[in-house]
């Protein structure tokens, strides 16, 4: 006679492991292309922000070696000045916040050369670059 | 049990992972953080060349080569820089390089496998 004691005590941990190893798969099915999904459209926010700001350089006036620059926020997002260059090059560094519709005087020192500003532009924390054409 | 079947289930997944293959990214390169760069702008004088790299990414990341090409050609390398940069800041990279009047497209690369390129126009002094 084969005893058969504790049998269904083996075969439900069994088919606990095979039920619970069958769930972990399905659950890193789901993860890994939600996680590719997610490394595809991390730098996202940046671009869609980028896409709503909008800066425009109203006013260059150079006086001896200084210039003077009028940045104003015409874009439906916020953003934040980081880097001025004059002639490639680059004359300011920093933070300035301009909210919508905001404007900020700066002033600059143009680099040594030939004195007159060639080209002017002005970049954001997000990477934009808006230039004056003088 | 919450052990073993675990353990056994990543074991499992991991070998199905290698049996599809053909991924676009490993779990590694999912998880480490996004890497994003930019050159804000480059001037070249007197034998040296100077580059604004940004760092428009959320973590520190590591400015590892410079290149400077002529119509596709690699006229001057620099590599091994390992210059780190914040994030959100921007850095001036100063390199002597001998360049004549002409176009060259110099590129930027980090450590994280980051490209960012920008031309460089060169006139004559006179």
């Amino acid at each position: 006679m084969v005893r058969r004691l504790g049998q269904a005590n083996i075969v439900g941990a069994l088919l606990l492991l095979v039920i619970v190893v069958s769930m972990w798969c399905l659950v890193w099915i789901w993860i890994y292309p939600t996680l590719e999904l997610f490394k595809e459209y991390y730098p996202e926010p940046r671009l869609r922000e980028l896409s709503y700001e909008y800066l425009i350089v109203e006013d260059v006036w150079v006086k001896g070696d200084e210039c003077v620059i009028y940045v104003y926020n015409a874009g439906e997002i916020e953003a934040t000045l980081s880097a001025i260059y004059i002639n490639h090059i680059q004359v300011w560094k920093g933070k300035i916040k301009l909210e919508v519709g905001e404007g900020v005087n700066l002033v600059l020192k143009v680099p040594p050369g030939k004195g007159d500003v060639k080209t002017l532009k002005v970049v954001t924390l997000r990477g934009g670059e808006y230039y004056w054409g003088g | 049990m919450l052990a073993i079947t675990s353990v056994v289930s990543v074991i499992l997944y991991l070998y199905v992972l290698s049996v599809i293959g053909g991924l676009r990214y490993s779990i590694i390169e999912i998880l480490a953080p996004y890497e994003d760069i930019m050159i804000d702008d480059l001037w070249y004088k007197n034998e040296e060349l100077h580059v604004y790299v940004r760092n428009l990414s959320g973590g520190v990341i590591t400015v590892s080569s410079v290149y400077v090409e002529d119509d596709g050609a690699t006229v001057s390398a620099f590599t091994d820089l390992n210059i780190v940069v914040s994030s959100n800041d921007v850095i001036e990279l100063r390199l002597r390089v001998a360049l004549k009047e002409g176009s060259y497209l110099v590129r930027v690369t980090t450590i994280g496998g980051s490209i960012a390129e920008k031309r460089l126009i060169v006139w004559s002094e006179g």
